[in-house]
């Protein structure tokens, strides 16, 4: 059994299949042909409308919708086509005004003239009723198969082209062209136009030519497209592999770099840390440079101060002889040295305990001392006892002598105090200084029969001294757990006559502690 | 399609998948790249620190060693300018004395923060410091200095009556008490060589006490005395009563010597001693003859 146009359309649209096209072209080639003919005329112009049509059947096969009758939609396109292709040309109008021309003197119409309306006529009818005539006339089935086109009977399809002649005719006449719907009949076949031999195979090769032709340009595009953009990925990936290539070397750089800079740190640090312990212990023999210049300088200034404060004593005994004793010739640079230390010498109060100072010391000395006790003992055994009449019976037992003007000092006599620890009562026999040269700070050294020696205040009643003793005593009377801190403690207990301005330098000049 | 295009699109797919492979690596790279340029420049950043420190630190070193060197010239300069030799010799053992000390420091006590350059030149004004006894006694005189300074001696005895004053009398029995009562208050070096002395009938409670071969002297019993002596042959014990300011113990040597010269006069009357030899006989055990030798040396030296 023969397919239907519709399978075979399908067969193309699903498949590609030329051969289903092939049959469509040669099944349908006349009727497109001859419409084509019909308004151009010309048999080049026809064949390529022809041609187009069957492209546009190509191109459009996927899209047709279901049902589509074919041979109606075939009609429809060529003669658009075929309209087109004469506005183009600018013929459609002359051919137009010879046609109404013609109506216009002849009742004869001549068919030939009437062709190019035709189609338009048929283009009026109703699709089915085209369709019918179509199929009758142009395609020249039979009415069985017209009917079966239809999905009628075959009486059906008679009424149906019958009618549909009588409609054509109308449509004519419509248009001043009086016709018999019996010469239609006649008359039509006629205008079914044979394409020229050869056409359809080669409107099959064109079309599916042109419609691959479309494809192929849509996807020579895209490949086009695909291979720029494969291209430019190439070249990105030939840049990116290229760089990846240079950053691997780049990072192997900066490895061997970090890695080759790791021993400098090292080194550095080593460097840096030798300096700092350098530079650390450099500070420390830096501060303790300073430190000892410092002490040095101060120890330098201490010493000239110092010094300075035993010639300012000194001259104080040359500028005023009577401050001092002649046993002072006996005393050793160290004597003054200790004198001075810490006396400031900076007030009378001051000057004269550095004075009595030196005076006891000298006192001290082994040449006045210890001679003199030695002396007392061995003029007590030469004397058997007996108490000498003045110093200068001491002379022979004198070891060193000493001289006149250190005897003239002493006188033998009787001691007003006794001596707490030796037993010696008031009264006893003793050897010991004349008179004090300052009272207030002097001590009185004491040479007791019994060979000892002792010292005291050389206190008198109402010297500062004496003054002293008595306050201190009667504060402690007072405040039997307490010691005086200082003078205006003891300003209470000293006489009226004391001046408490005074009593205060005396208090501070005689605790000044003597260097030992 | 057909095989062309679908071989050109598999040739553009993995071109993509490629290219961005290769991004994906590249961007990782770079990361890695950026890691370790920033690695490299702070490490650089580091050495040049480094190097920067270290310069710094020769070029101070350089200077403070210019200044050191300097300060010896000029030392030695000044030394050089002074005429007197005795003065200068003088200067010279306060110098020996204190770079002994500082090679001693055990010889040192806490107490001694307080001396002045009067004490140091003191101590060496009359001592050569040539022996050992020399060197002793000088270190004997600079501890009695120090303790005998007012922010120690008259600042303990002071804190202690004004303790007993507000405690009804009643003397300290540890050393922390004195705390609130001392003025300049005293660390705990200085606090910690000193320890109250039990109250020991017969022993440590009458004046004139003996104890430890030394004799105190003072109103009332001991209430605390210095624990430990550097020297504790030649050094002086400071102790403080219950009445009266703190008082200075002859030191142990010269205790011994004492009872010698007094028991050898009385084996030997008329007899002066003038050679150590002599008092040998009469020596407590605790002090040997070379000590003696020694202490005889400077027993008359201040």
């Amino acid at each position: 059994m023969e397919a239907s146009d519709a399978d075979l359309l399908q067969r193309y649209a699903r498949e590609g299949s030329e051969a289903a096209f092939r049959e469509l072209v040669q099944r349908h080639v006349n009727l497109v042909y001859g419409v084509a003919w019909r308004h151009l005329r010309s048999h080049a112009p026809a064949g390529d409308v022809a041609q187009s049509v069957f492209t546009d059947l190509a191109r459009s096969a996927p899209s047709l919708p279901p049902g589509q009758p074919l041979v109606a939609w075939l009609h429809v396109v060529a003669r658009r086509t075929a309209i087109d292709h004469v506005r183009t040309e600018q013929r459609r109008l002359a051919r137009e005004t010879a046609a109404a021309e013609l109506a216009a003197v002849s009742t004869a119409p001549d068919w030939n003239a009437l062709e190019p309306l035709l189609d338009e006529a048929l283009d009026a009818l109703d699709e089915t009723d085209r369709h019918a005539l179509l199929l009758r006339f142009f395609e020249n089935r039979s009415l069985r198969e017209v009917g079966a086109a239809l999905g009628t009977s075959d009486d059906a399809a008679q009424k149906r082209v019958s009618r549909a002649l009588e409609e054509l005719r109308a449509g004519f006449a419509r248009r001043g062209i009086a016709l018999s719907a019996t010469g239609l009949a006649t008359q039509l076949p006629a205008a079914m136009v044979a394409a020229p031999a050869g056409l359809a195979s080669s409107i099959t090769g064109s079309a599916l030519s042109a419609a691959t032709l479309g494809s192929t340009t849509a996807t020579t595009v895209a490949s086009k497209t695909l291979a720029a953009a494969s291209l430019v990925l190439a070249v990105g990936l030939v840049w990116e592999v290229r760089s990846l290539a240079s950053g691997r070397r780049h990072l192997a750089d900066l490895h061997q770099q970090t890695v080759e800079l790791g021993p400098r740190l090292e080194a550095a640090r080593a460097e840096r840390d030798r300096a700092a312990v350098g530079l650390q212990a450099a500070r420390q023999q830096a501060d303790a440079s300073r430190a000892r210049n410092a002490e040095r300088t101060a120890t330098e200034t201490a010493l000239e101060a110092w010094l300075a404060r035993v010639d300012q004593l000194k001259a104080l005994i040359e500028a005023a002889p009577a401050v001092g004793i002649p046993e002072m010739r006996l005393l050793a640079s160290g004597d003054w040295l200790i004198v001075t230390r810490d006396n400031p010498l900076q007030t009378e109060m001051q000057r004269r305990r550095a004075l009595a100072d030196l005076r006891r010391l000298a006192k001290a000395k082994p040449e006045i001392d210890r001679n003199f006790a030695q002396a007392l003992r061995a003029l007590a055994r030469a004397n058997e006892g007996k108490w000498p009449t003045g110093p200068i019976d001491l002379r022979p037992f004198l070891q060193p002598p000493l001289e006149d003007a250190i005897l003239a000092r002493y006188e033998f006599t009787v001691s007003d105090q006794g001596l707490v620890f030796s037993g010696a009562k008031a009264g006893a026999r003793v050897f010991q200084e004349k008179a004090a040269v300052d009272a207030d700070f002097d001590t009185l050294t004491v040479y007791w029969e019994s060979g000892n020696t002792s010292n005291r205040p050389f206190s008198t009643p109402g010297d500062l001294g004496s003054s002293l003793q008595k306050a201190y005593a009667d504060f402690r009377a007072a405040h039997p757990n307490d010691q005086p801190t200082g003078p205006e403690q003891l300003l209470p207990y000293l006489p009226t006559t004391v001046d408490p301005a005074v009593f205060r330098d005396f208090w501070e000049a005689r605790r000044i502690p003597l260097a030992q | 399609m057909k095989p062309a295009p679908r071989l050109l699109a598999a040739t553009f797919l993995a071109l993509l998948g490629g290219t961005l492979f290769q991004a994906w690596l590249l961007a990782g790279q770079n990361r890695d790249r950026a890691s370790a340029a920033a690695q490299l420049a702070a490490g650089q950043q580091q050495l040049h620190a480094w190097q920067q420190e270290r310069d710094r630190a020769e070029t101070e070193r350089a200077a403070l060693e210019k200044e050191i060197a300097a300060a010896a010239a000029e030392t030695a300069t000044t030394r050089a300018a002074a005429n007197d030799a005795g003065l200068t010799d003088w200067l010279q053992r306060v110098e020996r004395l204190k770079d002994w000390l500082q090679q001693n420091p055990e010889r040192r006590i806490p107490e001694m923060q307080f001396l002045n350059s009067n004490d140091w030149l003191s101590a060496t004004f009359d001592n050569r410091l040539e022996t050992e006894a020399q060197i002793r006694l000088a270190l004997r005189k600079l501890r009695t200095l120090a303790k005998a300074k007012p922010e120690i001696s008259a600042n303990f005895n002071q804190a202690l009556h004004a303790y007993m004053r507000a405690h009804d009398g009643e003397p300290i029995t540890a050393l922390a008490q004195l705390r609130a009562y001392l003025q300049p208050s005293l660390g705990d070096d200085i606090l910690s060589r000193y320890a109250v002395v039990p109250e020991t009938p017969g022993v440590n409670d009458r004046n004139g006490v003996n104890r430890d071969g030394m004799r105190f002297l003072g109103a009332g019993r001991i209430v605390f005395e210095e624990r430990v002596l550097p020297d504790a042959d030649y050094d002086t014990r400071l102790i403080f009563m219950e009445q009266g300011n703190g008082s200075v113990s002859v030191s142990r040597i010269e205790m011994a010597v004492g009872q010698a010269t007094t028991a050898f006069i009385k084996a030997n009357p008329g007899i002066a001693v003038s050679r150590p030899e002599q008092l040998l006989p009469y020596l407590p055990p605790a002090i040997e003859e070379q000590a003696l030798r020694e202490y005889w040396e400077v027993k008359d030296w201040k």
